[in-house]
């Protein structure tokens, strides 16, 4: 028996900048008692999957069944009554999703508290659950008192302890460490079977497959493969009902493939190519057409770098360098420090130990003002949220930050900038009225226009559908090699990795 | 159960979160304590004003007015031993103090002597010996008595011996003096002093026991009386109704007793008293609202703050599969205890404070408490914040974020329409004056809630006007420094946080410019109502129990002469009267160019006359008796002379009858050295005034008189006639003066005066011009005579008239008026700068500065000013709170936004100044709508609540002033603390900036 059924869900934000699709057609099925991991790069859609699922948010269109009920169509009445019995939901940020101010052992009763459950039934069945997962001696202290493992823990007991007959897991491991990462996600297996519970695992990292019975694969809001644990081969592409088979973006677009295509079969395959002549994406060039990275002079350099949050560390001892004409991707799971690592490099934060060099200046030496101004002169940041103001048009964006950087004579290269990233048709358009592609190449242009020794981008193409995301990671690619920048990438992206003339994997 | 359970669990989680430490409520809680204690300060404040101004009009009474008195008045009847029984217990039950008991028998012959005898138990503290020693106890074959008054020799007698100790004065203070021995007024002394037998002595003995018990004057009709005096303080605001009930009680009981009780006690002025303090109480509603919306106000700023905390703890809930209920009975829960919890430790705080203000005001602290604010009204008033506070907290954390840029019509533009619809209807309804503060028929309710319904319209505007405003700067400040657009367009991005403070400073802006713009303008209001009252430092007027003329009794330096007399003109509107010099009129204290469209020194010259005004008169040699030779052909008459002496007072003189025509010399007695001849009267010989019979004939004399040349001393007066006229019967003819009189004419002759057949040029009120003929001519009666005005021009009020006025020259008014009545036109009120002197007794003072003092030394003016004072700090504390709100939450809200600013190689002096400017634009422009809504605020206010720091009758009306200086030194102290704050805010010591993340990745 199905336990969740989803068929052609659509799900469109609004925002004070347009409308965003997270979900576009998606479908999938999960078996009862089925653990099933979805994997996909940030802005995919696994989240608002999940929290569909949890009947937080409503399907813009299509079906959501689990157990039989209608999700989409329930009251509010009955959404509440459905998460207080039916479901079980452990987020990434544990640290919100656990009221502070309530114990362990509150915690994990909450559920049941919330139904009318009598206090001794509910504190028993929190105790049992704690004593499983090794928190007995812990069951009073609050979150605050807790390791960032134990919080997740505690989480995973408060979402179970009510006995789901769903369990959703966001991201659960986003913030953990890589050895309590491991931890959690054998809970997890062990937890759901035992409690026979119907099981959804989003996440970025692989490692969150060890558990599952199945994993499938989201991009641009839909399914796009999926594979059974134990399968050694991947890449398996989702046959929809009635035949209908939806293939990647990214093969279209590189197989020239546009509105029009002709299938034929040749020894047992099923071949697909453009009907008539190729589309061409000028953004798009093939890897094989960018000249090989010169190697050239190392741009920024650490040594020995260490930094931790808290009990968790998230860089221990680590040396790398960076070329200058180079594409690099810092690659790893949620939670393993490329986002921290970056800020080290841009001088946005300090790290707790070791040395960083960019362009040649010792960072760690400088004060705040100082590694600002170092800033100004050779680095440039890209952020995950753009930073741009929607109210100004995509030119004066650029034109601002130049500004930001004492340029006084701001106009030609921002329309330099904006040209090479393929918007000088764009440059007078507010940035609200752009498209999620667009604002992310305006962000970049934004970085480039300055010119900089050192570009630093943070999940460039989380939030943008697969076209976009290898436009942009073709951009970033092409840019270092013609500017002698080193461009360092921290992403989940296969696309953008591919691109990469190397990988740091953290 | 289960069901019951689940209801209450959230109530356990609210518990939960709040037993973990309220730090993140603490603000909030701050606030709502910092309003109810100031609420609960108001209220107390405003019994303990209400409780001083008993006190000082209790003070103020006369002492005979001042007692609870039970007295019994008879001959024959019980013994005063019983009566004693019957009293004195039911006067220390109602009062809680013994009386002192006195008694008097009616003036008495004793051994053929009149003697008033009179006696009080206890007698020493009452009395100043001036001779003597104080009396023994009296008993009836050994009482010794003090002379209070009265001469003549004590009588004694066997059965009653009297023995005269001393002679006293007693105390004015006596609670008993009006009994023992009523006062006389001056005028009254006067005027018997030369017309009675000299008083019997007044005795006075210690012990009525012993007086009351003497056989001799057993059958002689006496009074007991018993008294306890109202102190002040005795009797307070709260206390009043129960004060009268138990006299009311006090007299059925003593009525029963006996029906020769008389019960008396100052209840009617104590309750008017009260009333009267109401008014002021009722006013300081105004200032309560005001401190009610500043609560409110900054709740819900505060509350701000809060939203993302409690959404989150929210939507965890909601996570867990929590019902709605469930949730919102959650956060009710949680918001209501803290708005509860606040509420009670704001009015613990706020009931200290009113219990310290009544003790250093010198009212009993825990009674005020008590009745102010643990009263049913005063725990209702709380019970109405908490509850107010609590709904508004609730709705505050759960209201979506401001959405101030978006053009449509929300609910809160419609309540906003809605207040000043609210507004402009209470307006419409006319002001709100003292008598309808006091009957208070819905009045309080509307002006309690002036400041918020304004305050609140101002809000919405401010958010409305906000981002257009920014836009607009934005594209202004397209070229600025980098800092100042980053500012502007920050701000346009995300102006929700923003509109929110700068809309709380807009309100507490604002009421704090109204509380010091209306302070300014009661502290105004004093100093006009005492240069009103006083137009020059010193008015002295005659004293009416002395009658001594005011230049005669003047013998100071150089004071502005003054006619003051009161009139009416046909239409029956009655006026006042004033002839003031021209010159001195152009300078008169206490004008406000809002009294008239014209400048009082062009008014002033349009009444000066062009030509001497003088009153013409015979000047006289010097001498005592004036001699006049007369003859008549016709009907004899009486002949009376007016003198008039260089001070200008006048005096008549019977000079006696005519003879027929036989020539004598009639002779007077010149009252005045140095006195002028103004006028002889003709009048009838008096046996004839009683020739009417019922016949409808008048009594007549008609004749030709002659004159001789008059002589004074015998020193002939030459030309004493010349230019004289006749009026009123009589007529000079070269035959001589032909008369024809009558019982209800005078007859006159008398010199040509200038006035003569032209009116006199006057200033005059609207009532009093519409009067007036087209030719803006108009008869006046002033004092019974008439004269005839040409008002030059129109005041709508002059200083130290309530009313009407007619203002004229006085010399020409006095001519005017001296030549219809011999006198009227007599400066009656000087105006000096300065007394260089004690002023003399036998004149009234009226000090400006004097009354100025009074003025500001009433508790409710006091306590009014104070509170304003108090209002405008607390708002201007708030509204510093609320910009260092604004600013931590533009750090907290931003920091995606900075840090990405800073990434973009911004540095941090770019930041700081980017945060400071963001600050400063929020700021000018919550300042620039407080001012505006302080305006409109204050002249609304002004309009609406006509009573001055008294809460009385503005005279004149107030008229709002703005105190540039403490304006100004305000401003600069707000900026400076804003700065000094803001500056600290934005330091950004930290050595990286903070990630917008939550935690790190």
């Amino acid at each position: 028996m199905n336990a969740i059924e989803l068929k052609d869900v659509f799900r469109v934000h609004s925002t004070p900048e347009g409308d965003a699709a997270a979900l576009q057609g998606l479908a999938l099925t999960v078996r009862e008692g089925e653990v099933v991991t979805v994997l996909g790069p940030s802005g995919a859609g696994k989240s608002t999957l999940l929290r569909i699922l949890a009947g937080i948010e409503q399907p813009s269109a299509g079906v959501v069944r689990v157990f039989g009920e209608e999700i989409g169509k329930l009251s509010p009445r009955r959404a509440a009554g459905y998460r207080a019995t039916m479901l079980g939901y452990v987020d990434q940020h544990y640290a919100r999703a656990l009221a502070p101010e309530l114990s362990a052992r509150q915690l994990v009763s909450l559920q049941l508290g919330l139904r009318g459950v009598s206090g001794t039934e509910r504190l028993r069945r929190a105790d049992e659950l704690l004593e499983r997962v090794g928190l007995e001696q812990k069951r009073d202290r609050r979150p605050t008192q807790l390791s960032g493992g134990e919080q997740q823990r505690v989480a995973l007991c408060a979402a179970l302890a009510h006995g789901p007959k769903v369990f959703l897991a966001d991201e659960p491991t986003g913030e953990l460490d890589a050895a309590t990462a491991d931890r959690v996600y054998d809970l997890i297996g062990e937890l759901a079977r035992e409690n026979g519970a119907t099981t959804l695992i989003v996440s970025h990292d692989p490692e969150s497959a060890r558990v599952a019975d199945r994993i499938v694969r989201i991009r641009d809001g839909r399914v796009s493969e999926e594979w059974a644990r134990d399968d050694q081969e991947s890449d398996t592409i989702v046959v929809g009902r009635g035949g209908w088979l939806r293939l990647p973006e990214e093969l279209l677009l590189r197989a020239g493939i546009g509105d029009r295509a002709q299938a034929r079969l040749e020894s047992g395959a099923v071949v697909v190519a453009p009907a008539g002549e190729a589309v061409s994406n000028k953004l798009l060039q093939a890897p094989e057409t960018l000249a090989p990275a010169r190697a050239t002079e190392v741009v920024a350099a650490v040594r020995g770098l260490s930094k931790r949050y808290g009990e968790t560390r998230v860089l221990d001892g680590l040396d790398a360098s960076f070329t200058g004409g180079a594409l690099h991707a810092i690659t790893g799971p949620s939670g393993s420090g490329k986002t921290t690592f970056l800020h080290i490099l841009a001088g946005l934060e300090l790290p707790d130990g070791g040395e960083v060099t960019v362009a040649g200046v010792e960072l760690t030496h400088l004060d705040r003002a100082e590694r600002a101004a170092h800033r100004r002169a050779a680095i440039a940041y890209v952020g995950q949220q753009a930073g741009l103001v929607p109210h100004l048009s995509a030119l004066e964006n650029v034109e601002l930050a130049l500004t930001l950087r004492g340029i006084t004579e701001t106009r030609v290269p921002a329309l330099s900038a904006l040209e090479a990233v393929g918007l000088a048709e764009r440059t007078r358009q507010r940035v609200s009225r752009l498209s999620q592609g667009e604002r992310a190449r305006t962000a970049i242009a934004r970085a480039i226009a300055v010119r900089p020794k050192l570009l630093l981008a943070d999940e460039p193409t989380s939030r943008l559908d697969q076209a976009n995301a290898l436009a942009v990671s073709l951009l970033l690619a092409r840019l270092a090699r013609d500017t002698g920048a080193a461009v360092l990438c921290s992403t989940h992206d296969p696309l953008v990795i591919e691109q990469a003339d190397d990988e740091l994997k953290l | 159960m289960s069901r019951l359970r689940r209801i209450l669990f959230p109530i356990r989680l609210a518990a939960a979160r709040l037993g973990s430490g309220g730090g993140r409520l603490a603000l909030v809680a701050l606030g709502i304590v910092a309003g109810t204690a100031a609420l609960g300060a108001v209220l107390g404040g405003r019994l303990v004003m209400q409780d001083r101004a008993l006190a000082q009009a209790t003070a103020a009474l006369p002492s005979g007015n001042r007692s609870l008195e039970v007295a019994w008045v008879g001959d024959f009847g019980p013994t005063w031993r019983a009566l004693d029984r019957q009293v004195v217990p039911a006067m220390d039950k109602l009062a809680g103090r013994k009386p002192i008991a006195t008694m008097l028998y009616r003036e008495s012959q004793i051994n053929g002597r009149l003697v008033n005898l009179r006696a009080v138990n206890g007698l020493a503290p009452y009395v100043h010996l001036d001779a003597g020693r104080l009396p023994k106890t009296c008993v009836p074959s050994h009482c010794e008595v003090l002379r209070i008054a009265g001469v003549g020799p004590v009588p004694s007698k066997s059965t009653i011996r009297l023995i005269q100790v001393g002679r006293a004065t007693l105390d004015p203070a006596a609670p008993f003096k009006p009994f023992i021995q009523p006062a006389e007024s001056g005028i009254v002394s006067a005027a018997v002093q030369y017309h009675t037998a000299q008083p019997s002595p007044v005795l006075l003995a210690d012990g009525v026991d012993g007086l009351s018990r003497t056989s001799e004057l057993a059958t002689f009709f006496r009074a007991y009386a018993w008294f306890v005096p109202v102190e002040a303080g005795d009797v307070h605001p709260w206390s009043v109704g129960a004060y009268t009930q138990k006299v009311d009680r006090l007299r059925a009981q003593m009525s029963a007793d006996s029906g020769q009780y008389e019960v008396t006690a100052p209840t009617d002025q104590l309750t008017a008293a009260v009333t009267s303090s109401r008014v002021a109480a009722r006013r300081l509603l105004l200032l309560g609202g005001e401190v009610g919306t500043l609560l409110l106000a900054f709740t819900i700023l505060a509350a701000g703050a809060l939203r993302r905390e409690i959404t989150a703890a929210r939507q965890r809930l909601a996570f867990s599969g929590a019902r709605r209920s469930q949730i919102e009975l959650q956060t009710f829960v949680e918001t209501g205890a803290v708005a509860v919890a606040a509420t009670i430790v704001g009015w613990a705080i706020g009931a200290l404070v009113a219990a310290g203000v009544a003790s250093r005001a010198g009212s009993p602290a825990w009674p005020v408490v008590e009745h102010a604010l643990l009263s049913a009204t005063g725990l209702t008033t709380a019970a109405a914040a908490a509850a107010t506070a609590a709904v508004l907290l609730y709705l505050a954390v759960r209201a979506p974020a401001l959405q101030a840029g978006r053009l449509t019509v929300t609910p809160l533009d419609v309540a906003a329409l809605a207040a000043i619809g609210a507004v402009v209807l209470g307006y419409a309804r006319g002001s709100v004056d003292t008598q309808s503060l006091a009957a208070s028929k819905g009045t309080g309710v509307f002006v309690l809630l002036v400041p918020g319904l304004v305050t609140f319209a101002a809000a919405i505007c401010a958010v409305r006007l906000l981002v257009p405003t920014l836009r607009a700067l934005g594209r202004i400040g397209r070229r600025g420094p980098i800092a100042l657009r980053l500012a502007v367009v920050s701000l346009a991005r995300n102006p929700g946080g923003a509109a929110t403070v700068a809309t709380f400073l807009v309100a507490s802006l604002g009421l704090a410019l109204f509380a010091v713009t209306y302070r300014s303008t009661l502290l105004q209001g004093q100093r006009d109502e005492a240069a009103y009252a006083a137009p020059a430092p010193y008015v002295l007027d005659e004293n009416l129990s002395q009658l001594v003329p005011v230049l005669h009794a003047w013998k100071g330096g150089p004071a502005t002469q003054i006619v003051r007399l009161s009139g009416n003109v046909p239409s029956s509107a009655s006026f006042t009267f004033l002839g003031v010099p021209p010159t001195a009129l152009a300078q008169t204290g206490g004008w406000r160019s809002d009294f008239a469209s014209t400048s009082l020194a062009a008014l002033a010259k349009r009444l000066a006359p062009k030509t001497s005004t003088a009153l013409h008169s015979t000047a006289l040699p010097a001498g005592k008796t004036f001699a006049l030779p007369v003859s008549t052909n016709g009907d004899d008459i009486s002949v009376r002379a007016f003198f008039r002496s260089p001070l200008g007072d006048f005096d008549s003189v019977i000079l006696g009858p005519t003879d027929g025509s036989k020539r004598i010399v009639l002779h007077g007695r010149i009252p005045f050295t140095g006195a002028t001849l103004t006028s002889l009267e003709l009048d009838l010989i008096s046996p004839r005034l009683t020739a009417n019979g019922g016949t409808g004939t008048q009594p007549t004399a008609r004749g030709v008189l002659h004159l001789g040349v008059p002589s004074v001393d015998g020193k002939p007066v030459t030309n004493a006639f010349a230019d004289w006229l006749g009026v009123q019967g009589a007529s000079i003819q070269s035959t001589g003066i032909a008369y024809s009189t009558t019982a209800g004419d005078t007859t006159v002759i008398r010199p040509r005066q200038p006035t003569d057949g032209n009116p006199i040029p006057v200033l005059a009120t609207p009532a009093i011009a519409a009067a007036a003929g087209n030719n803006r001519i108009v008869p006046l009666t002033i004092e019974g005579e008439q004269i005839v005005g040409h008002i030059v021009g129109i005041l709508h009020r002059f200083p130290s008239i309530a009313g009407d006025a007619i203002i004229a020259d006085r010399q020409t008014a006095e001519t005017a008026l001296d030549t219809s009545s011999p006198g009227l036109g007599t400066t009656n009120e000087l105006w000096v700068d300065s007394l260089g002197q004690p002023a003399p007794s036998t004149l009234t003072v009226i000090s400006r500065a004097q009354v100025l003092a009074g003025l500001r030394a009433d508790p409710l003016a006091r306590g009014a000013l104070i509170t304003l004072a108090s209002a405008a700090a607390l708002a201007l504390a708030l509204a510093l709170i609320g910009l260092l709100l604004g600013v931590a939450g533009d750090r907290r809200d931003e920091r995606g936004e900075l840090f990405d600013l800073e990434a973009q190689g911004a540095a941090p002096a770019t930041i700081r100044t980017h945060l400071r400017l963001r600050a400063l634009l929020v700021a000018c422009f919550g300042l620039i709508g407080g001012a505006i809504t302080g305006a409109i605020l204050s002249s609304l206010v002004l309009s609406l609540v006509s009573v001055t720091a008294s809460a009385a009758l503005p005279e004149p009306p107030l008229r709002l002033v703005l105190d540039g200086r403490l304006l100004a030194g305000a401003i600069v102290a707000y900026a400076v603390l804003a700065a000094v704050l803001v500056y600290a805010a934005t330091a950004l010591h930290e050595r990286a900036p903070a990630r917008a993340a939550e935690a790190a990745a």
